[in-house]
């Protein structure tokens, strides 16, 4: 009898109040996507920022056929070059991925991914500021939860200039 | 039967019992989501303070090797406390300006520092032992006790009967400047030079050695009490200073682009070297067969290092 009681007060509760339930499990995800969102974020840009204010002598913004930027880096050591691009992720999902290509002079040249696979970097663009500094554009997009962020990014170069 | 009784009588907060587990299990969930947020809040607001001690830190030495470019820089600078949100954190920030005239070395310390966190950036500049102005650099080769072998033809070469004398420097305290090692062979050929000053730190009196035929590329200062080789075919093209407290060994075949060359003793060159700069010795050179020598007064401006952070 206390069960049945129990389990109806329980349904009872979870129909009358089903619509704010739902919400609040739909508000979790997209509080989850956001926070995985900014995590990535988070993480490349303060790879990138280091990177290329301590570690770079010169930064060269280019465009590659099908307009998405290139950031071409000749770091202070002499042998090395970091290009930072999107492209799509070899996985066959159609995914714009942020890639880190390291070339190491007489080497061939080596690529990290600087997203996850879920997650899509979109509308990725470069634009010099000044001699020593240059913004960084981009949005990122959770795949499976379609949560997408702009940021703005302004990489100030303390060794090297903008070209 | 006892035992049946007493569970029965047990069962009578069971209900309760399975509500206040249920509430148990959601508040556990919601409060393990409030900790992944608050995480994720702390993540964030350590990101945008370093990101904001970068960029203040990048200004600050900016500003400071503008004025110091000008003569316009004192000693010792302490600025008002920065508070920088969020976490209403107060930061000092310290320019040191240092300048060791003996040594020829020129540094420039901003110290950023919290209760909890410190930061320093800095930004060396290095002249040629004694000055650039000193009469010793006027020569393309100079050697204190005679120079024997081949003598390239159309150069000054200068030795230490002309009464010009050796500068004098302590290449042990180049240590405190130099925060970092001589560069590894891999690293030699991975990255290059980073336009910094290399010091050797290894304990003993162990003489610092670039491997034969690696090409040393980029710009650096290579400080080694116990002497520096140059093994044979090694090809430097960037602007390369060699400073030792002993003797150099240039090997056969060996490239210098662009090189000041200082020893307190001997500096040997090998066959078919071709140098341009500037090699001063305390002792004697000893020169091989068919030495390209052409004086490179560039390599007498100042060094700047890369500006880097501790």
């Amino acid at each position: 009898m206390e069960y049945c009681i129990a389990l109806m007060l329980a349904s009872l509760t979870l129909f009358v109040f089903r619509d704010t339930f739902l919400q609040s499990i739909t508000t979790c995800q997209k509080v989850a996507s956001d926070l995985e969102i900014y995590r990535v974020e988070r993480a490349t840009m303060a790879l990138l920022r280091e990177n290329i204010g301590f570690n770079v002598e010169k930064v060269e913004l280019l465009e590659d056929a099908s307009g998405e930027a290139r950031v071409v880096c000749q770091e202070t050591a002499a042998k090395r070059n970091v290009y930072y691009y999107c492209s799509e992720s070899p996985t066959g999902k159609h995914v714009m991925t942020l890639y880190q290509k390291i070339k190491v002079e007489d080497k061939s040249s080596g690529i990290n991914p600087l997203t996850t696979p879920n997650m899509e970097v979109t509308a990725w663009h470069a634009e010099k500021l000044s001699e020593k500094s240059f913004l960084l554009a981009f949005s990122i997009r959770e795949c499976s939860s379609g949560r997408e962020k702009k940021f703005f990014e302004v990489i100030n170069l303390c060794n090297g200039r903008v070209l | 039967m006892q035992w049946q009784s007493f569970i029965m009588r047990q069962r009578k907060g069971m209900v309760s019992l399975s509500i206040l587990l249920l509430a148990t299990v959601l508040l556990t969930i919601l409060q393990g989501f409030f900790l992944l947020v608050n995480r994720e809040r702390e993540a964030q607001k350590d990101n945008i303070r370093q990101e904001q001690i970068l960029n203040l830190g990048e200004s600050l030495i900016r500003i400071a090797v503008r004025n110091e470019e000008k003569g316009n820089l004192s000693d010792d600078i302490q600025l008002q406390k920065v508070t920088l949100y969020p976490g209403n954190e107060e930061f000092t920030a310290k320019i040191t300006n240092e300048n060791n005239i003996s040594l020829g070395v020129h540094q420039i310390k901003i110290a950023l520092e919290s209760s909890s966190k410190k930061w320093n950036i800095y930004e060396d500049k290095l002249l040629p032992p004694g000055g650039a102005d000193n009469p010793v650099y006027q020569n393309a080769i100079y050697a204190q006790y005679g120079i024997a072998g081949n003598k390239p033809a159309d150069v000054i070469v200068q030795e230490g009967n002309s009464g010009i004398t050796m500068p004098f420097f302590d290449v042990s305290a180049y240590k405190k400047y130099g925060k970092m090692v001589l560069p590894a062979a891999d690293e030699l050929r991975d990255y290059g030079l980073k336009k910094r000053l290399y010091v050797n730190t290894v304990a003993g009196n162990v003489a610092y050695s670039v491997a034969e035929d690696n090409v040393i590329k980029g710009d650096g200062v290579f400080v080694d009490e116990a002497g520096i080789t140059i093994n044979d075919r090694c090809v430097a093209t960037g602007n390369l200073w060699l400073i030792s407290g002993s003797g150099i060994v240039i090997g056969d075949g060996v490239k210098l682009d662009k090189a000041l060359i200082i020893a307190k003793k001997n500096i040997s060159i090998g066959n078919n070297v071709s140098i341009n700069g500037i090699i001063i010795s305390g002792g004697k050179v000893t020169i091989g067969n068919n030495l390209t020598m052409a004086r490179d007064k560039m390599v007498l401006e100042p060094f700047s290092t890369a500006c880097y952070f501790l």
